[in-house]
């Protein structure tokens, strides 16, 4: 029998819901009236946040001349948007912390969405887009609806393992043969739930099928190939036991020459090992 | 005999031993000279690493053979999902096993 799609989601919003601070800081955007020192006063309400933001931004990830000691000197740094991206993505990391899983390294698995943030960032700066910070969230975010099945259907979860495992079949259409979706569907579903950006949502759908992202194709192509490489590039695991079918197509639709493979690849090492340690959450 | 990745080769080396192509289809015979044509066919055809005469020849010659070999097996087996190979994905392939037959060398030598 198939599962109910709507009831998952409703199961899954008691695992965990849109952190606070991401909302407020949201609001002071949409304000127009956030200062640097809203912000602040927003960010330090949460202090092991601040703490993560401040290791963040001082990482060599972003390469700043000096050293930013204060939230409010990161937000006019980094910027309020950026700052509020990297608060979303840095929260539901810790948020999902505890969540009981079983088969999954939970380690591995965030190390992986990580990586694909880092790619996906890299990527989006070759291609000189605007607030590159949206498309490391997004790479974060990719396959939380994975960490959803694995928390709330583990039969379900280990029969899918198993068959994957038996037959090679990518994990998504083994999800989609015994629930009736996947995890693309599940995170975009409770991305929408959440009332994260609509460009979350179809990213998220659609990063195993960029080609039909009709909205958004560009940053689902980023998120897609920045998947692929990460995981070529066995950087943590996300289940899969290989890489997932690749579109050539999303590769001409981000319109990068093949040159800038080797390069991309030599960053992703590079900047990885730097941003790693300031996010990830180590098993108990 | 050295093994080298094809990003490695250049136009007047000597093959070793005959190409096959992703499909096991040979597509260069032993004893051929490489030129540029040929080079880039080797990367039209996802060819990763060749056998060609002599040793100590260019680049990744330094890492071991066997190093290589397993490097393209698992790189090759890592994309078993993969099977109609377009220009990206060859590429990404070439690049990945490269990287995986550098780091295998290099935890190699740590090690000794």
């Amino acid at each position: 029998m198939k599962t109910n799609l709507q009831r998952l989601l409703s199961d899954a919003t008691t695992l965990s819901s849109v952190p606070y601070v991401y909302m407020q800081l949201d609001d002071a955007i949409r304000s127009s009236r956030a200062s640097a020192e809203q912000f602040s006063t927003i960010i330090s309400q949460d202090s092991s946040l601040s703490l993560r933001l401040l290791k963040i931004v001082n990482s060599a990830f972003y390469s700043f001349p000096q050293k930013i000691d204060t939230i409010s000197r990161a937000v006019i740094v980094v910027g309020t948007h950026q700052l509020r991206d990297l608060a979303l993505a840095t929260s539901i990391i810790n948020s999902f912390k505890n969540i009981p899983v079983q088969f999954i390294s939970m380690e591995s698995f965030w190390r992986h969405s990580i990586g694909c943030g880092v790619a996906s960032r890299i990527i989006a700066s070759y291609l000189k887009e605007p607030n590159v910070e949206r498309y490391f969230v997004a790479g974060i975010l990719h396959d939380i609806g994975r960490l959803i099945i694995v928390s709330k259907l583990p039969e379900s979860a280990e029969e899918i393992f198993s068959i994957a495992a038996a037959s090679t079949t990518p994990l998504y259409m083994v999800e989609r043969e015994v629930l009736g979706f996947d995890h693309a569907k599940v995170g975009s579903e409770l991305i929408q739930l959440w009332k994260l950006p609509k460009s979350f949502e179809d990213i998220i759908h659609f990063h195993h099928e960029p080609s039909q992202a009709i909205k958004h194709r560009l940053e689902t192509s980023v998120i897609h190939i920045a998947n692929a490489i990460v995981h070529a590039m066995s950087l943590g695991n996300s289940c899969e036991l290989f890489v997932a079918p690749i579109s050539e197509e999303a590769w001409t639709t981000i319109g990068l020459p093949m040159d800038v493979i080797p390069n991309i690849i030599e960053l992703i090492d590079k900047q990885f090992n730097e941003i790693i340690n300031s996010f990830i959450v180590h098993s108990p | 005999m050295a093994k080298i990745f094809v990003e490695n080769v250049t136009a007047e080396m000597i093959l070793e031993q005959p190409v096959k192509d992703q499909h096991g289809l040979v597509i260069f015979q032993k004893g051929t000279v490489v030129t540029d044509t040929i080079i880039k066919t080797l990367k039209t055809r996802g060819v990763i690493e060749i056998s060609i005469e002599g040793e100590g020849v260019l680049g990744s010659s330094s890492i071991d053979p066997l190093i290589i070999e397993f490097a393209t097996a698992e790189t090759q087996e890592l994309f078993r999902n993969n099977t109609q190979r377009g220009p990206f994905v060859t590429e990404l392939i070439r690049h990945i096993a490269h990287r995986l037959a550098l780091r295998s060398s290099e935890g190699r030598s740590h090690e000794n």
